[in-house]
């Protein structure tokens, strides 16, 4: 079973669907212009675009200290999400947009009115521009871009009987939707979810996970704490801890998610014992920041090609040693023809110095040297 | 005159205009980002007012009012967008702001040209090799001559007339300017360039006169050909002012022109490919909105050292600008609108017939 198809009903509103009918297309040859039209509709309403998907900010919750959720109402541009996958956001901070991905927080409802919002939950992290804007500055009434929802996350084809979920930080926000899509579409099989976090304070949606085990008896979650200095001692995750709280956990399809270092020591462990198959993953955590020092790096192309980088040596040389066939004209930085579109990494601008934000942007290949691994599209 | 530099003059120069380059380019942020999205506001009601004003002006009376009000607003709008905005967005002055539709790869500009083909042209062929005679083709735009250093052709005796049927149809001109009829006629381009570029620019003119002279004019019912006469009447004095504008910028006074040297070429520094731009680009005087009119190609110099930098700035780097040109003993070609038109008017009057040295040659 596919939750992308069965569980999650997809929010697809048909508003704009004349923009793609043969007469609009016939129509714009000769002159009609939707983004023309889309301007002075914009003025009125930001969300009635005809051309960008946008949502508008409905509601705020603070769930810990230092995360907060944001409640959106998309544009009729939207076309759903599944439990698991992330959503594409655009925010502008300082007359520049910022892009970033984050996981759909929401448990997805049968009912269909509540599925007109989606739900992101952000943690701040220290000297991240887009979550110290959503943190500090995003208010409800605000107008952000909205960008497709994406990922392979989602449960295995064929539902298993019994579920274990290991998450730790904020791993927990695709998983927490997933659980409680499938909880609500009337789930009947066990499930176990052990979170692992530093302190009480910094657990996201325990009060939600709560009640969901209050609510259904398949349902048990237990919290481990990392740190030595809450009321309890410290847990962290090992064989021994985790035949401790989980005893039949072999036996059990395996959802985990969490920061590079906790799925490795998990994974390793799942290796050891041959089950692999039985363990589904998603990597999560804040990109890498603070990166300023250029290396030796890998490129991925459109086309899936990968591409060793010299370190110090712009991207744009690096391809044509290569044997690639870049669009290019001046090689110094001035006509902007060799401009592309970088989807993930950062780079160093060798005529200032300066190093990229790691999210989506255009990036000139010919003073653009990699800090990071870069994948184009 | 100005003075010749060394290379190693020459890089130090370059060094003091990175240095005012690096100190606006730090400082970009919300204020660009607002300069831009204001110019689109008033570009985008000057044009819904100016159409307005043209389609409800069919009765008599009010028509000798609306009309002329009409074509002004939608003139503006025209100008604006094509100057600005659209020219200064390609040239990538606004990518920073990560905005798909501020992009200079994307954006689609209100004009004949076919975006693609005027970026390759423009950003690289004309600011890579600024008024070098035979690969800048934006010298003379191929049918005027405007340096002695242009060889002399017959059809130059026409000069005064061809530049007036160029101002008139510069749009055109400058769409067809990426044919590159000249390139082919000697063999150095081929015929399935026209081809391609050919049918780019059909695809567009359709689209953009489709609108101007047939969509427009029809919603507009009974006063079809009040609308139609007004587009055409602002397509004619957007072009007029465009061309103008354009034409003060690297042929008055001592704008310098440089003959081709393929190895002097490949060797050039950053810093001698500053000189090369400051040399051969000229500026206009004026106040705010000439400016803002002019898309800041009023200040061609800053726009050739700084392409990529936020046209609204260059206002605010010219006097540092202009006191490095000082200290180099580099000329900085200026004046007002009047004195660098009349400036090239003259040139085109000038070198209708061949210039002495050629003369001397020939015979």
């Amino acid at each position: 079973m596919n939750t992308s198809e069965t569980l999650s009903s997809h929010s697809s509103v048909g508003k704009f669907e004349w923009l793609n009918h043969p007469l609009t297309r016939a129509a714009t040859r000769i002159g009609f212009e939707a983004e023309a039209l889309s301007y002075y509709l914009e003025k009125i309403n930001p969300l009635w675009s005809l051309t960008s998907m946008k949502a508008q900010v409905v509601h705020i919750i603070d769930e810990t200290h230092d995360v907060k959720t944001f409640v959106l109402r998309p544009n009729a541009h939207w076309q759903g999400v599944s439990a698991g996958q992330h959503i594409g956001v655009a925010v502008e901070v300082g007359g520049v947009i910022h892009k970033r991905r984050y996981s759909s927080s929401k448990a997805e409802a049968t009912d269909k009115s509540t599925n007109k919002t989606v739900q992101i939950t952000v943690k701040r992290v220290t000297g991240g521009v887009v979550s110290n804007h959503f943190y500090n500055q995003a208010q409800v009434g605000d107008v952000i871009g909205l960008d497709a929802a994406e990922g392979d996350f989602v449960l295995p084809d064929k539902l298993p009987s019994k579920l274990l979920v290991l998450t730790a930080g904020s791993g927990i926000t695709p998983v927490f939707s997933q659980v409680a899509t499938l909880l609500i579409a009337g789930y009947k099989g066990s499930i176990e979810f052990v979170h692992y976090v530093r302190t009480p304070e910094d657990c996201i949606f325990g009060k939600q996970l709560y009640q969901l085990a209050e609510q259904y008896d398949n349902f048990e979650v237990q919290w481990c704490y990392e740190n030595s200095k809450s009321k309890n001692s410290p847990e962290r995750f090992s064989s021994k801890q985790i035949q401790n709280r989980v005893t039949d956990y072999t036996e059990r399809h395996t959802l985990l998610c969490g920061p590079a270092g906790f799925m490795s020591v998990v994974r390793k462990h799942w290796d050891d014992l041959g089950l692999n198959d039985s363990l589904s993953f998603e990597y999560f955590g804040a990109p890498p920041m603070g990166a300023k020092d250029e290396v030796d790096a890998e490129i991925t192309l459109k086309t899936g090609k990968q591409i060793q980088l010299r370190a110090g040596e712009s991207i744009l040389d690096s391809l044509i040693a290569n044997g690639e066939t870049p669009k290019y004209g001046c090689k110094r930085g001035v006509c902007h023809e060799c401009k592309c579109l970088k989807t993930n990494g950062a780079v160093k601008n060798l005529l200032t110095g300066n190093v990229s934000d790691s999210g989506e942007e255009y990036i000139q290949l010919c003073i653009s040297a990699p800090v990071t691994n870069v994948t184009l599209a | 005159m100005t003075k010749i530099l060394t290379v190693e003059e020459a890089n130090q120069f370059g060094a003091e205009l990175d240095a005012v380059r690096e100190k606006h380019v730090t400082q970009l942020g919300e204020r660009d980002a607002k300069h831009i999205r204001r110019m689109i506001k008033i570009q985008r009601f000057l044009g819904l007012t100016g159409r307005a004003l043209l389609w409800f002006g069919f009765m008599p009376p009010m028509f000798i009012v609306t009309w002329p009000l009409g074509v002004l607003c939608l003139s503006i709008a025209k100008i604006m967008e094509n100057m600005e905005i659209g020219h200064n967005v390609m040239h990538g002055q606004y990518d920073w702001m990560n905005d798909p539709k501020l992009n200079s790869q994307t954006y689609d500009w209100d004009t004949v040209s076919d975006s693609d083909g005027w970026r390759y042209t423009h950003n690289y062929e004309h600011h890579t090799y600024t008024n070098i005679i035979g690969k800048d083709r934006d010298v003379g735009y191929g049918v005027l001559r405007v340096s002695k250093d242009q060889p002399w052709e017959p059809h130059h005796l026409l000069n005064p007339l061809t530049n007036v049927v160029l101002a008139s149809g510069f749009d055109v001109g400058v769409g067809l300017h990426e044919l590159e009829l000249g390139r082919v006629v000697k063999g150095e381009q081929s015929w399935s360039h026209v081809a391609v570029t050919g049918r780019k620019f059909l695809r567009k003119a359709t689209r953009l006169w489709g609108k101007d002279y047939v969509i427009f004019p029809l919603l507009s019912g009974p006063n079809f050909l009040g609308v139609m006469a007004g587009n055409f009447a602002a397509n004619l004095i957007r072009n007029f002012w465009s061309n103008m504008i354009i034409m003060c910028g690297h042929f008055p006074g001592e704008a310098q022109t440089y003959e081709y040297d393929k190895a002097v070429l490949e060797t050039e520094t950053r810093g001698q490919w500053y000189v090369r731009q400051m040399n051969g680009s000229a500026n206009i005087e004026g106040g705010k909105v000439f400016h803002i009119l002019s898309g800041h190609l009023s200040h061609q110099i800053e726009h050739h050292l700084f392409p990529d930098v936020p046209a609204h700035r260059y206002t605010e780097m010219a006097p540092a600008v202009r006191k490095i040109c000082k200290k180099y003993g580099q000329h900085y070609e200026t004046g007002r609108f009047f004195k660098q038109y009349g400036s090239f008017l003259g040139k085109v009057f000038k070198y209708t017939l061949p210039s002495r040295k050629q003369k001397l040659s020939a015979a």
